[in-house]
């Protein structure tokens, strides 16, 4: 009683605390028209912007990200030519003639109608500096802006459409449009603006706002974008449609057109989609309110490419997972709709995240075996929860919503659907129907990228501060997922979802830190956890215990001189031998020596378990703190080993090697055979392949 | 006679001579065995003794297939290397091969021994290494001028797709014309072989113009045989994958019998190739008289 009582009000404060964020420090109103023809967006812009400091402010500052793509100087496209310069790996940054994107401020004013314009400076506040680059926007104001003070801007704007290049463009006659209209940075107390320049491998960060945009388009396009639609007006004279978007709450905004788009609309009924059963566990897992876990109904809206018709079920379906276990798990979806986009043929802006709207991507031929494109549909939407609702920093700690994300879409996957097949095809068509044998869950693959990265990068590190591409990818997204389902192992499913549930509810409609993340994790599992973040996402440090040695050796009558009943006599060879002769029962003495390869350590309290099995069936329990370089332990009894495995329980799924966990006396060659058999299978084909241009 | 019924007197013939399909499949088998044997004791050493090996026995393992990535992947350049001169040595194995397979297929005796087939190896080595050499710059010619020439054309289409279906289309039609070129080359070369065998001549170059001549006369005949011999390699490679995909192979013993059914495609794969030369040898006999 006592504790529901406690759970309840602590569901009242995290009410008040939701209650007081709900305040958006902006107030957007866009007007933007399409001009297919010339492949131009023409906008207008205010922004209303309090500030919820206690600093003066004097100036303001804007993201013009579509500016990275103008030009080759820029610091995305520099960065890009610089980790490859031929750009087969960023194939998106190979700019055709005629493809380059850019956004003009040509007007900026106060509300009163003083003219900021000429005040409008470039700003590279990122090392290392790159003065080209016309991403990030400064405008001086007239006078500092007082802490509650209100600031009302008037933005006239223009923007050429990129040729698609980082999620947003066009290809023919389909559009997305994300990151397009100047956007005001975050401004921190005491620190001032949070405003990045757009980089090679960075998303990003913003503040909640209340939006409404209202998008004209020739009238035989199909719309879909961030929010409700509230109103459509048709303009016979021109032939276009003026669709108004309303959102709030929310801290981005992307649109979608194509006249090709087919629409459907369905509802989540939560009802239909969740039992009272699954309500009454959730509830007592989480330790809420049977009211706090319950969902709400969502609209949920699809614009899907006629070529994929047939897949309407798969993403509905997958998208209904996605609402029922984000919902239940890490709480109840706040809008009253979602919008999942099958993104326009080659417009590359597939598997992205924008609050309330958000790309999925598939294929003419989907692999019916493979989790695809469920697993897609299920993190980006996922993204609404990680990075949309706790709107962590994408720029300075991209694990924040990559990792948690991918870490939650790997367990709404495996609920949802169980194990995936290897989405293998050739030339489009699928042939995973051939290849059955490699299944797998999100976890196994992650951890899989996971290990080969560890000593690159610390998982939390700024985002174009990694090594490269693909250091930050497998970093932020499958190490730091790795490492929650260690995390998970370590402190127990139940306590890592409230872990989760609460980080959720805390900073729902705030911007967390890692600091937030570890503050929560230590407090609601009752555990010093520091030394795990340490250890595993703010050093390089690899985890790799291997049982090194096992062996048991029958305990001889030692020879030699010994001292008894008042004299000295010798055991002789032969009278040792005779002794072991006559011994029936022999004694063995059996040892298992541990190594510890890699660098990472267990905190304090933490023990690493070593089961030791004997032929006769008995099993021996120890356990070992880890630190040192490697430890031993001893047996002696009638029987020989069997077998060793430390963590048993692969408690640490980021171990990087654990095949080395166990070590079984006599050698099991089934599986070494199977392999063996395959592996000749294919270099039996491969030589006749190649006989055949003899 | 209709190339229907040439490829149903290739099968006979293939089936009479299938001593040839083993011959070659114990050629294949031996060398491969010797080429996977340090994979063998590498995979020995990295799974027998773990927990892994019992996991790898029902399906592939993720964790112990990261695992073992992790541990090697250094050594993958050295692997590609050995892979590419193992290639490189079974072709020359195959050069020596095809003189037997063909000149076998040419006795009339109904059963040829292991000795009249490496008679027939070394008998027709020389010839046919000059003509494997002289392919060689053919094939080039083929892969590295024609085929870009045609994917620069084809590109065009498939980089103005609107729509993701016409692109798919071009894509797999310019793979399509990568395997018509490369069994046009094929053929031909295959014929200059059955020339220097049946009309026991030496000089490469001379059969080279004579197979021209030839084909120029049946070409199309000739090429829709050996398209008719290759779709039934395709339905049995079809046939194997459909079966293999329902086998279990959670136990010993299943395991050994999917190997066993492995094996028994490698065998069938060596079998096609002796149809692909009964074909066209029976092409050979039908249109030599018309031919002239």
């Amino acid at each position: 009683m006592k504790r529901t009582l406690m759970s309840f009000l602590l569901f009242l404060l995290f009410l008040a605390l939701a209650a007081e964020a709900s305040k958006d420090p902006i107030d957007y109103e866009i007007w933007v028209r399409l001009d297919p023809a010339k492949k131009m967006l023409q906008g207008r812009e205010t922004i209303s912007w309090t500030n919820t400091s206690r600093d003066a402010i004097p100036d303001f500052w804007f993201h013009l990200y579509w500016n990275a793509f103008k030009n080759e100087k820029s610091v995305l496209m520099s960065e890009a030519r610089r980790e490859d310069p031929s750009g087969t790996f960023n194939g998106d940054t190979r700019v055709p003639d005629g493809g380059w994107g850019w956004i003009d401020v040509e007007k900026i004013r106060l509300a009163d109608g003083t003219d900021l314009t000429a005040a409008i400076q470039f700003m590279s506040p990122d090392e290392p500096r790159n003065r080209d680059d016309q991403t990030v926007m400064r405008v001086k104001l007239p006078k500092p802006l007082l802490p509650g003070e209100t600031v009302k801007l008037e933005l006239n704007f223009k923007a050429r459409v990129p040729r698609t290049i980082s999620r947003s463009g066009y290809y023919h006659n389909g559009y997305f449009i994300g990151q397009w209209f100047p956007k005001p940075g975050v401004y921190q107390q005491g620190k001032g603006w949070n405003c990045h320049q757009y980089h090679l491998n960075s998303e990003f960060f913003a503040d909640f706002a209340r939006f409404r945009v209202h998008i004209t388009v020739p009238n035989e396009y199909v719309v879909g974008a961030a929010g409700k639609e509230t109103a459509r007006k048709n303009d016979s004279g021109r032939k276009t449609s003026t669709y108004t978007f309303e959102q709030e709450r929310i801290h981005d905004f992307a649109w979608t057109a194509d006249p090709d788009y087919i629409k459907i609309e369905r509802d989540f009924i939560a009802a239909n989609e969740v039992s009272p059963a699954e309500y009454r566990e959730i509830a007592g897992t989480l330790r809420l309110p049977l009211e706090a876990v319950k969902l709400p109904d969502v609209k949920m809206i699809l614009l899907i490419n006629p070529e994929h018709r047939a897949q309407v079920e798969r993403h509905f379906k997958a998208l209904r997972m996605a609402l029922k276990y984000y919902g239940l798990w890490y709480g109840p979806y706040p809008y009253a709709q979602v919008t999942l986009v099958d993104p326009p043929f080659r417009s590359r802006s597939g598997g992205m995240e924008y609050q309330t709207i958000f790309t999925a991507g598939t294929q003419v031929l989907p692999s019916p075996q493979a989790n695809h494109p469920e697993m897609v549909i299920i993190h980006e939407f996922g993204h609404g929860y990680w990075y949309g609702l706790a709107a962590s920093n994408e720029f300075e700690e991209a694990w924040l919503d990559e990792g948690i994300n991918t870490y939650s879409t790997g367990k709404v996957l495996a609920k949802a659907y169980g194990s995936g097949a290897l989405p293998l095809t050739l030339f489009g068509i699928p042939l995973t129907r051939y290849s059955g044998a490699l299944t797998y869950t999100d976890k196994e693959s992650d951890r899989a990228a996971a290990i080969q990265v560890a000593t690159t990068d610390p998982v939390v590190t700024t985002t174009w501060k990694f090594y490269d591409s693909m250091s930050y990818a497998l970093n932020v997204y499958m190490r730091a997922s790795t490492c929650l389902n260690t995390l998970e192992n370590l402190i127990g499913k139940e306590v890592m979802l409230r872990v989760m549930r609460a980080f959720q509810s805390r900073f729902r409609f705030r911007h967390p830190t890692s600091k937030d993340f570890i503050a929560t994790a230590n407090e609601v599992s009752g555990r010093d956890l520091n030394w795990f973040f340490d250890e595993l996402f703010f050093s390089t440090k690899e985890w790799d215990y291997a049982i090194d040695s096992v062996s048991s050796h029958e305990i001889k009558t030692s020879r030699g001189i010994f001292d008894g009943q008042g004299k000295k006599s010798e055991i002789t060879a032969r009278a040792a031998r005779e002794l072991d002769e006559k011994n029936k029962k022999p004694v063995y003495r059996s040892l298992v020596r541990i190594r510890r390869l890699g660098e990472a350590r267990p905190g304090p309290g933490v023990k690493l378990k070593i089961i030791t099995a004997f032929e006769d069936g008995t099993k021996r329990t120890n356990y070992w703190d880890g630190h040192g370089r490697w430890t031993e332990f001893s047996f002696t009894g009638a029987s020989k080993i069997k077998y060793a495995h430390i963590d048993p329980d692969n408690v640490f799924l980021i171990d990087r090697n654990l095949s080395n966990n166990s070590f079984i006396v006599k050698a099991n060659m089934a599986g070494t055979m199977r392999w063996t058999g395959k592996l000749l299978f294919w270099i039996q084909n491969l030589l006749q392949f190649a006989a055949s241009m003899s | 006679m209709g190339n229907f019924k040439i490829l149903g007197r290739a099968m006979i013939l293939s089936f009479r001579k299938s001593r040839l399909a083993v011959r070659l499949w114990t050629v294949n088998i031996l060398f491969s065995l010797f080429a996977v044997t340090p994979f063998f004791f590498l995979i020995m050493k990295h799974m027998s003794h773990s927990f892994s090996a019992e996991h790898t026995l029902q399906k592939l393992d993720i964790f112990w297939l990261a695992d073992f990535i992790y541990r090697y992947m250094n050594v993958t350049p050295a692997v590609l290397g050995s892979a590419l001169l193992a290639a490189v040595l079974y072709l020359l194995l195959s050069v020596f091969l095809n003189g037997g397979i063909i000149g076998c297929l040419n006795r009339q005796e109904a059963k040829t021994t292991l000795a009249d087939f490496f008679h027939d190896c070394g008998l027709y080595f020389w010839r046919f290494f000059r003509l494997f050499l002289f392919s060689i710059p053919v094939y080039l010619i083929f892969i590295g001028i024609f085929y870009p020439l045609l994917k620069a054309f084809l590109e065009i289409f498939r980089r103005r797709a609107p729509t993701e279906w016409p692109a798919m289309i071009v894509s797999n039609l310019r793979f399509l014309v990568l395997v018509l070129l490369l069994t046009v080359v094929a053929m031909f070369f295959d014929y200059i072989k059955i020339g220097l065998v049946t009309g026991a001549r030496k000089k490469v170059l001379k059969e080279t113009w004579l197979t021209l001549k030839f084909m120029r006369r049946g070409f199309f005949k000739a090429w829709g045989l050996y398209l008719l011999a290759g779709l039934v390699f395709v339905a049995l490679t079809f046939f194997y994958l459909e079966i293999v995909r329902l086998l279990p192979k959670n136990r010993p013993l299943l395991v050994l019998l999917v190997f066993l059914w492995q094996q028994f495609y490698v065998l069938c794969r060596q079998w096609s190739k002796v149809l692909f030369f009964a074909t066209e040898i029976e092409f050979t006999r039908e249109n030599m008289g018309k031919t002239g």
